[in-house]
């Protein structure tokens, strides 16, 4: 077997050797007649190129011009080709060739030549060595065999643009074809000529692909962008704008104006001055508004834009982008809402909480605590008008009854005053105040500096239980969480409102991460206050941070 | 004889206190009053010596109602009678011009020395508020002494002294402590007025004295 090889093997390298030597006397007998020969061969290799080149022309997907290709070229009488022969591809793996294209090749080529990595077979070692590889036979270097493999020799020609490998061509010729420079020249032109449609058609897929991308994404957040050529007022928009405004592209005027007809009428005068405004301050534009759909439905749009201008400074082009921010809108207005509706459900929580206690306050002040003096009053008048013979038991029980009622009294006036301060009622509110800090001062041994300025007439009540519900809350934060000895309380009446302020000495947070334990606690009081602030159209501010007390003021306007 | 006129908005003690001072010789009850408003009105009608008076009352509260009466019938005295003891009520009380204060829980006691005592011309406060009003006085002064103008000064005003006195503008003070250029404006005035000083120089100086700065 071996010695049968090597002799065929053998025997065809003479066949070569006899061939090459018969091409050399065809040749220098032709060359007689070298410049029509010349002619001919141009225009007939040309034809295949032009051919090929006319193909790119054509809307074709890569695979199929890639057949149409492969199949053009085979088919040329002019070459002793073998109508046989592929193009391979780098794909998506580095270094490794794809089968992308075949003609006449046999299917279980097909399955073994589908991946080859570079250096790897004949194919292979053209793409990695960039050269044309030809073999007349199948020699060693023709590592992968199919089933059903036929003898033959074949070109390999990589296919390459600006240094890169892009791919590689297969020719298959008969078993003991002469390599032929004329046949390499032309076999390199369609190489070149394929180079350029290949990395043309790879451009066009990229962008496709990209496009393709950049309009998913467009819809997914409903935006689009527009370009506004403003020399010739040509007015540019992707395909979601028109999706968006509920135009078809035929119906848009394509121009500035077309686009203003599509702004709600209200909105017009305000988007054109934003966009005049760009113009002059060369700045870029931002601005929400609403638009108009055919159906005459209304949405809400965001558009921003920045300018482009020519060399002498002047605007030529604007591009931008538009956005539906209509659910965006809805879900801020619904939040908006429900947020507000808590705040004034919150306040008038409070509010009734307020009255429920001063109700509860005043009756237990008014009724039972009169009732109990009454009762206090006649227990005297039996006292004094008792007969000395009066056994002294019944005295006692007398006295005792007397002292209960005043014990009870009392408890009832403390109980009364912590539900409602009736000083602020009866004396106003810096009487009322000096009265509480005094308590406080004296309770928890907290000094309190209380300073009041231009507060001799008396408030409206609304702001008075604020400003001193406010003094209250803030000096109860102080004692449960500051660790102060001072605090200094401001109240000072302007030609504009109120003002208080609220200051300690104690440890303060750190405002930044005011969502500590302590904002939790305070939180809720806080918030009270501020919503009670806010419905007298007035602002309260904490400031603090670590080691530096805290600071809390409050502005009411009257 | 001393004419007496009693203003209080509660009937059942009002006539509680109805009988007690019927029961005196001395007194006679020339009229009641259930409010503030009724009172002033028939002070002027029955011209009475002595007006006893509830702090707590709708329309004109008793405290207002004594401003009025004082204002145009000097002569007239004034008894408080109200449940309040704290010192706040009571200094309320003879600011509004009242001549007696008295607890309505020892009101059967105390009322007839306290209405005597004001027809005699003099004033009278219930045992058991001057002890509060004593107390509380005595706590004030005892807290007196350490309290010098600086201890007025809030901690942000004893900041912004320093920074002032350091010789810093108003608005680098401002960007420092991350406050408006108004709000520093606003508490060097504070600063000034607690200080009783009026300009910078004077604050620097006061600096200076109290080793802000070197």
């Amino acid at each position: 077997m071996e010695d049968e090889k090597k002799t065929r093997k053998q025997l065809l390298n003479e066949l070569v050797q006899l061939r090459k030597r018969v091409r050399e006397l065809e040749n220098s007998v032709q060359g007689k007649d070298g410049s029509e020969e010349a002619l001919r061969w141009y225009l007939d290799t040309q034809e295949v190129i032009n051919s090929i080149m006319e193909l790119s022309l054509k809307d074709l997907s890569l695979d199929v011009m890639l057949t149409q290709a492969i199949e053009r070229l085979v088919a040329i009488h002019r070459f002793a080709f073998e109508s046989m022969g592929g193009i391979f591809l780098v794909d998506d793996d580095p270094e490794t060739l794809v089968l992308k294209a075949s003609k006449h090749l046999p299917s279980s080529l097909h399955e073994s030549c589908t991946k080859i990595p570079f250096g790897t077979c004949v194919c292979g070692r053209a793409a990695l060595s960039r050269e044309i590889q030809f073999d007349s036979l199948i020699s060693d270097r023709h590592e992968i065999r199919y089933d059903g493999i036929t003898p033959h020799g074949h070109y390999c020609v990589p296919i390459e643009l600006r240094g890169e490998v892009l791919g590689v061509l297969l020719v298959y010729v008969k078993e003991g074809h002469i390599r032929d420079s004329r046949e390499e020249e032309f076999l390199r032109a369609v190489s070149h000529t394929l180079a350029g449609i290949i990395y043309r058609k790879k451009m066009e897929e990229t962008l496709r692909l990209s496009e393709t991308r950049l309009a998913e994404a467009q819809r997914i957040a409903h935006l689009g962008n527009w370009d506004w050529d403003i020399v010739n007022n040509r007015l540019w928009w992707s395909d979601e704008i028109y999706r968006i405004f509920g135009l078809k592209p035929r119906e848009f005027g394509a121009n500035y104006e077309a686009f203003l007809r599509s702004v709600h009428p209200d909105d017009v005068a305000f988007v054109e001055e934003k966009v005049n405004a760009a113009l002059r301050d060369k700045k870029p534009y931002s601005v929400s508004h609403r638009i108009v759909l055919p159906d005459g439905s209304e949405r809400f749009v965001h558009g921003q834009a920045r300018l482009i201008f020519n060399k002498d400074g002047k605007a030529i082009r604007m591009i931008g982008t538009v956005q539906d921010i209509t659910e965006l809108r809805k879900a801020e207005e619904a939040l908006h809402e429900s947020e507000s509706e808590l705040r004034h459900l919150y306040s008038r929580l409070i509010s009734a909480q307020e009255e429920e206690r001063k109700r509860i306050s005043m009756e237990l002040h008014d009724e039972m605590g009169q009732a109990l003096t009454s009762i206090l009053i006649n227990l005297s008048a039996i006292h004094k008008g008792m007969a000395s013979q009066t056994p002294p038991r019944v005295k006692e029980r007398l006295a005792e009854a007397r002292l209960q009622a005043e014990k009870t009294l009392d408890q009832m006036r403390d109980l009364s005053l912590r539900l409602w301060p009736s000083l602020l009622d009866d004396l106003g509110l810096v009487p009322a105040l000096r009265w509480y800090v005094n308590g406080y001062t004296r309770r928890l041994d907290i000094e309190v500096q209380l300073s009041t300025v231009g507060l001799e007439d008396r408030l409206s009540p609304e702001v008075e239980v604020v400003l001193y519900r406010i003094v209250q809350e803030a000096l109860t934060n102080i004692a449960k969480h500051a660790g102060a000895g001072r605090v200094w309380i401001r109240l000072e009446r302007t030609n504009k409102g109120v003002t208080a302020s609220i200051e300690d000495d104690g440890r303060g947070f750190d405002e930044k991460k005011a969502l500590g334990p302590r904002a939790a606690e305070a939180g809720v009081g806080i918030m009270g206050i501020r919503e009670r602030v806010a419905s007298l159209g007035g602002t309260l501010r904490i400031e603090s941070s670590p080691g530096h007390g805290t600071r809390l003021s409050v502005k009411i306007p009257l | 004889m001393i004419k007496l006129l009693l203003a209080e908005d509660h009937t059942i003690v009002r006539k509680g206190l109805r009988s007690l001072l019927d029961s005196e010789e001395a007194i006679e009850v020339v009229g009641e009053a259930e409010d503030g408003r009724e009172a002033v009105k028939k002070v002027e009608e029955l011209e009475p010596h002595v007006v006893v008076m509830d702090i707590s009352m709708p329309g004109l509260n008793g405290l207002e109602a004594t401003r009025q009466i004082k204002k145009r019938f000097p002569r007239v005295r004034v008894l408080i009678l109200s449940v309040h003891t704290d010192e706040e009520h009571v200094y309320q009380a003879l600011r509004a011009g009242a001549s007696g204060y008295v607890v309505k829980k020892s009101a059967p006691d105390e009322l007839f020395s306290a209405i005597n005592a004001l027809f005699r011309g003099d004033s009278y406060l219930s045992p058991a508020i001057s002890r509060e009003v004593i107390e509380a006085y005595i706590h004030r002064a005892e807290r007196m002494p350490k309290e010098d103008e600086y201890e007025l000064l809030t901690p942000r005003e004893r900041e912004i002294l320093q920074l002032i006195a350091e010789g810093r503008s108003t608005r680098q003070i401002g960007a420092l402590l991350h406050i408006s250029p108004k709000t520093v404006e606003t508490h060097r005035a504070h600063i000034m007025e607690k200080l009783n000083l009026h300009t910078t120089a004077e604050l620097t100086r006061y600096a200076i004295h109290k080793g802000l700065i070197p």
